[in-house]
């Protein structure tokens, strides 16, 4: 048993799944970062995560290319990002209810559209990415076939990544979106616009996510599944939260969830003796916990969730 | 995070229940457009759709039964959503409390045989409601003593339910001569809710449902229990600082509303299933959010909003079987139905027609 | 000096109230024109339109001779036009430089490159006297400190004139006095101000001219130099004012209500703490509570209405321990308890009237029994309220948001008064009033206190303590500073003891 256990965490293997299967929350929770240091929440995640999965499905099925498919995702992601950010900013509605009647509604949407597009019973595989290996930097041992030897998603992820953090804490438009987020009413008082600093946060948010939906149509199953995101929006809020607001520290919480995800498809494919529901539970029970031991040691924008109206 | 929704509504606070009842037709009218335009663009022809929609919820007493049946465990999981809402909280739970719930009420159902229906379909009830009351409770009090965001909690217990539910019908709880069927034996009879109206096959469960709502409105209104939970959604400083205590209605709201998300769990095990399984519930916890807004949050409004949803999805299972028209039209005719709701909701909206209505007021004061 | 802004015609209308009716505004170049009015008499509106976060429904602006069109702040920063607001707007968890580069570029693109531009910034602050912590979190700085950094922030986007809302509120006297060697320096620069005040002595030392506005009406200009304060007080309210509120001498009961042990409330964060408050409240008698915002009145006021235990110390009503009872206990005690913010924390606002004026009362007899709701006598009692309090309303049912400033103000006081409490705690209690509404509670107050209560006001309003107190004490830093009859208190003195100096240290002086 002992044996098996190393044998399943010291590999190169489950590493490299770790950060395969990192890749969405990363992406997905820097969008939601920028969007929420903005002031604005989406629960709405998961639904926007399964209109980029279907967007790049959709696009990589017509174009045959699995790029043009990934830009589809990502626009399909920002389209609703923009419909989220008209009800709560220019309407200021709720965001919470916004965001949940988004979800219900995305999930509907998506199996319509697929449903029609394709038939009850075909499920065409598209266009999709293959993992890539850089030159030279793959050959760096140990590191190199786990972070180099990666789909292309990836390596996306590591560049979106980096430029959020820099966007966020080291330019005058990152200190905006703080300031709008942090306390709106001052932020207008010197001439910076709520409004416009919020839309392009969630939009940007929405592209990002519509990014990291792609990765489950176009660089893991090929194909669209309803509801194929199985809750990784959800769990990408709560590694907002974990990770205090900062992309970097959320793409290295999103490691530790990528990694508990490989657990549980190693225990259930290496059949240890734990039945697969406890695998496939895992992660989320890992994520309460998280959630639960971190409770109240952190630093939430002050103004998230609160619609800002001028006067 | 500030997450109560502004419960102003967009007209004269004074004209009662009317508004909200108009501000959700109007919401249905324009999301049944949307989708109307949607079937269009999919090559259906939206009035015919919307006729076989009608015809297969309502046109026959097979239909209705249906339809209601459909409706029950819809009515039960909306009030476990609109009456944590009426404490400020948003229970996404729904889920997880409907499977913990069916759980209960089997356990309840399979550990005690031998009891007189009397008694044993209301135990199996109460199974239910203990169920789910628990898994609505724990992260109420995750709220209440740590500040932890409900929505997160209750969206990770939904999965863990689940989960739990699926492993004990694969394993402990499996019923030995079923063939590779992941479930448990049958019910017995005597835990069974029987049916009331045969012909339509309509089952005890709406009555239970419609109990429940009226119980739902009796507390909120009459008792100092729904007081409290309504000036905790209301003002929970204000609450807290005139001496209520504000943590026991919070889990109070959630035990209740988790408990009453446990017996539509329970109804359709008890109703139709008569066996637990795993993948029992087609999202009745998520449908539940439409339910609860669509329903203005108000048990009656819910009844009638789960019995239109009911209606819907009937609908469009027949849509689906005679037009082809694909499933997930149930579920998008749902959220944009919700986004008007919200959409009417809206701050800006609200300010808007208060100015004006306070420059007519002025006016006609002249 | 030159003209260098004119202000013509400007009518803003609100629905239901006149905000401005064609005021006319000018100030010239290197003056300190100080803009007098009540609350409500549209001194804010007219700021806000000049500073863009409104704008006007009639009436055109001109700078240097030229109209202009303010549409947004930016607007108006670009125009030279910069203000200090009343409740400032910085973000407190960013530091004083980040709020001062916030909405401009550093010069350098889109990074922010804040070394350089604290350089510049620390010498734009020696020309004028401003001392600030650059590096300091803006919720760690004392407000006379943040207000500077608003200050420097206007200059530094190059503000020739410079509108300053109602600056001293939250001031001690010697900031004051800071802050007007600041203007003087600002005049002496060039640099034009507006200056925001009810406060008529204040307006009388600063300024160079003064105008007067009454219920959205432009009413008079003077020169400072040849006004008095009674003239202004006049001008400002319509009528000869008493400044001082009638008020009978207190009977000096011995009968101690409150007690008040060295208590001690300690948290974490180092903040808004008590460090052994001892006081009492006698029968008959108010007891004034001043200091500065942020002192311990908060966490003596947690204390009083229940919401805290403190860490040390006893708190004695009418000979019987209290000290962490519960808020609903000492309401069986008879205590009435006014929140320092009627909205957040008196109100349930989207609730109805009859709601919220049952809140002390539905978990009894008759209004209740054996948890189920009496909603004929809740009504009933809430009609009755109403009528005693003469609270304007269509009827009971209607939500409280519904309601102006002043009758939330009386549905709070009708809820916490109508049972004839024997001691009142009230905090703050005329915040944002019009005349009418403050002059409505301090009556009622004062009855009360003639009828044998005891109250404990606590306010950051010098001029309410002063003129409803029997006795004045002051905190800072968590200490009761000392105790004065109010017969007896020099401004001066008190300004000592609210930034820190024990009466003993004074009187012994």
């Amino acid at each position: 048993m002992l044996r098996t256990l190393i044998d399943i965490f010291l590999s190169i293997n489950f590493a490299s799944a770790s950060v395969r299967f990192a890749m969405p929350l990363a992406v997905a929770s820097a969008g939601e970062i920028a969007s929420e240091r903005s002031g604005v929440v989406n629960i709405g995640l998961e639904g926007m995560m399964l209109a980029g999965a279907l967007g790049g499905m959709v696009g990589a099925y017509y174009s045959e290319n699995a790029w043009i498919g990934l830009l589809c995702g990502m626009l399909a992601g920002g389209m609703v990002a923009a419909i989220h950010a008209f009800m709560v900013i220019t309407l200021a509605a709720s965001q919470v209810v916004s965001g949940a009647a988004m979800n219900i509604g995305i999930l509907g949407l998506t199996t319509f559209i697929f449903r029609t597009l394709f038939g009850i019973t075909e499920r065409p595989i598209v266009a999709h990415f293959e993992p890539w290996p850089v030159p030279l930097l793959s050959q760096i041992p140990v590191i190199g076939p786990i972070f180099f030897n990666q789909i292309p998603l990836v390596y996306l992820t590591y560049g979106v990544v980096l430029v959020m953090s820099v966007v966020l804490f080291r330019t005058t438009w990152g200190l905006s979106i703080q300031a709008v987020g942090e306390h709106p009413r001052a932020a207008n008082s010197v001439g910076v616009s709520v409004a416009r600093t919020r839309y392009i946060a969630v939009i940007l948010c929405g592209l990002l996510v519509g990014m990291a939906g792609t990765f489950f149509s176009l660089g893991q199953l090929y194909t669209f599944i309803e509801g194929m995101t199985g809750g990784r929006g959800f769990i990408a809020l709560a590694v907002v939260i974990v990770a205090n607001w900062s992309p970097a520290r959320a793409a290295l919480v999103a490691l530790l969830f990528g990694a508990a995800e490989a657990v549980g498809l190693r225990l259930q494919a290496l059949d240890v003796g734990i039945p697969y529901q406890f695998a496939l539970a895992f992660p989320y029970v890992l994520t309460l916990l998280v959630y639960i031991g971190l409770a109240g040691r952190t630093r939430m924008p002050r103004a998230l969730g609160l619609p800002y109206v001028k006067d | 995070m500030n997450l109560r929704l502004p419960l102003r509504r967009a007209f004269a606070p004074e004209a009662g229940w009317l508004p909200g009842l108009g501000a959700s037709v109007l919401a249905i009218a324009g999301a049944l457009a949307v989708s109307g335009a949607t079937l269009a663009m999919a090559g259906f022809r939206p009035l015919e759709v919307f006729g076989v929609m009608a015809n297969g919820a309502l046109g026959s007493p097979q239909a209705i039964g249906v339809t209601v049946t459909n409706a029950i465990p819809l009515i039960l999981a909306g009030l476990g959503v609109a009456l944590p809402f009426r404490c400020g909280l948003l229970n996404i739970g729904g889920e997880g409390q409907i499977y913990m719930g069916a759980l209960g009420a089997t356990l309840v159902t399979l550990a005690f045989p031998g009891l007189p229906a009397a008694v044993h379909l209301p135990l199996a009830l109460l199974g239910g409601f203990v169920g789910g009351g628990l898994w609505g409770a724990f992260p109420g009090w995750l709220r209440a003593s740590k500040g932890l965001n409900e929505i997160i909690t209750t969206i990770m217990l939904n999965y863990i339910g689940f989960w739990i539910v699926s492993f004990l019908v694969h394993g402990p709880l499996k019923d030995p001569d079923s063939y590779g069927y992941a479930w448990t034996v049958k019910v017995p009879e005597s835990a069974r809710l029987p049916m009331i109206l045969p012909e339509a096959r309509i089952h005890l469960g709406i009555v239970v449902a419609l109990i429940l709502a009226a119980f739902a409105h009796f507390l909120l209104w009459h008792t100092t229990l729904g007081f409290e939970m309504r000036a905790v959604g209301a003002g929970p400083e204000t609450s807290r600082f005139s001496g209520i205590a504000v943590r026991r209605s919070v889990v109070l709201s959630l035990l209740i509303g988790g408990g009453m998300a446990g017996m539509a769990g329970a109804a359709i095990i008890l109703g139709v299933q008569f066996r637990l399984s795993d993948f029992f519930s087609p999202g009745y916890g998520f449908d539940a959010i439409a339910v609860a807004l669509v329903g203005q949050t108000t048990p009656f409004g819910v009844v009638a909003a789960g019995l239109f949803f009911g209606a819907l999805s009937n609908g469009v299972g027949s849509a689906h079987r005679d037009l082809g028209v694909a499933q997930g039209t149930t579920s998008f005719i749902q959220g944009v139905t919700m986004m008007f709701i919200v959409a009417s909701q809206s701050l800006t909206l609200i300010r808007l027609l208060r100015k004006r209505r306070m420059a007519r007021l002025a006016e006609n004061a002249h | 000096m030159d003209t260098l802004l004119r202000m013509e015609g400007i009518t803003k209308v609100y629905p239901g109230v006149v905000a401005n009716h064609e005021v006319a505004f000018e100030v010239a170049e290197g003056e300190i024109h100080a803009l007098l009015g009540e609350n409500g008499a549209g001194k804010t509106t007219l700021m806000n339109i000049l500073f863009g976060m409104t704008t006007p429904d009639a009436g055109r602006i001109l700078l240097s001779g030229e109209p202009v069109r303010i549409r947004s702040p930016r607007d108006a920063a670009e125009l030279g036009i910069g203000m200090v607001h009343q409740h400032f707007m910085l973000v407190p968890r960013f530091t004083s430089l980040q709020n001062v580069v916030l909405g401009t570029s550093t010069g350098t693109g889109p990074w922010l490159k804040l070394k350089a531009v604290a350089r510049r910034l620390q010498a734009l602050a020696e020309q004028y006297g401003l001392d600030i912590d650059f590096d300091a979190e803006i919720q760690d700085l004392p407000l006379g400190m943040q207000q500077r950094v608003e200050i420097l922030r206007a200059l530094d986007r190059g503000a020739g004139l410079l509108i300053m809302d109602e600056p001293t509120a939250v001031l001690t006297p010697d900031e004051v006095q800071m802050l007007f060697g600041i203007l003087r320096r600002l005049a002496e620069q060039g640099h034009a101000t507006v200056f925001i005040s009810h406060k008529l002595d204040e307006v009388l030392e600063i300024s160079d001219r003064v105008t007067v506005l009454r219920d959205g009406r432009h009413v008079a200009t003077l020169k400072t130099g040849e006004a008095t304060q009674q003239q202004l007080a006049r001008l400002m309210v319509g009528r000869p004012v008493v400044l001082s509120v009638e008020k009978s001498p207190a009977q000096s009961l011995d009968r101690r209500l409150l007690e008040v042990s060295d208590v001690w409330v300690e948290r974490e964060h180092g903040r808004d703490q008590l460090r052994g408050v001892s006081l009492n409240v006698h029968a008959g008698e108010i007891l004034g509570m001043a200091g500065i915002d942020g002192n311990g009145q908060r966490a003596l006021l947690e204390v009083l209405c229940g919401l805290t235990r403190p860490t040390r110390g006893q708190v004695t009503l009418k000979g019987i321990d209290v000290t962490g009872c519960t808020p609903r206990q000492l309401g069986d005690l008879n205590v009435a308890r006014i929140p320092e913010d009627r909205r957040t924390m008196g109100l349930l606002m989207a609730l109805s009237i009859w709601e919220n004026l049952a809140l002390q009362s539905y978990f009894r007899e008759p209004h209740s029994r054996w948890g189920i709701l009496h909603l004929g006598r809740m009504a009933a009692f809430a009609r009755r309220l109403v009528s005693e309090f003469d609270i304007k309303t269509p009827g009971v049912e209607v939500a409280v948001s519904t309601l102006s400033g002043g009758n939330q103000q009386k549905l709070i006081l009708a809820r916490e008064l109508h049972h004839d409490p024997d001691l009142l705690i009230v905090a703050n209690a005329t915040r944002g009033l019009d005349v009418g509404a403050t002059e409505y509670t301090y009556r009622r107050l004062l009855e009360h206190r003639d009828r044998g209560a005891g109250i404990l006001l606590v306010s950051s309003d010098l001029e309410e303590i002063l003129s409803l107190s029997d006795r004045v004490a002051v905190i800072h830093g968590g200490k009761i500073m000392g105790e004065i009859p109010s017969g007896e208190v020099d401004p001066s003195v008190l300004g000592m003891m609210m930034t820190g100096t024990p009466l003993e240290a004074l009187t012994r002086a």
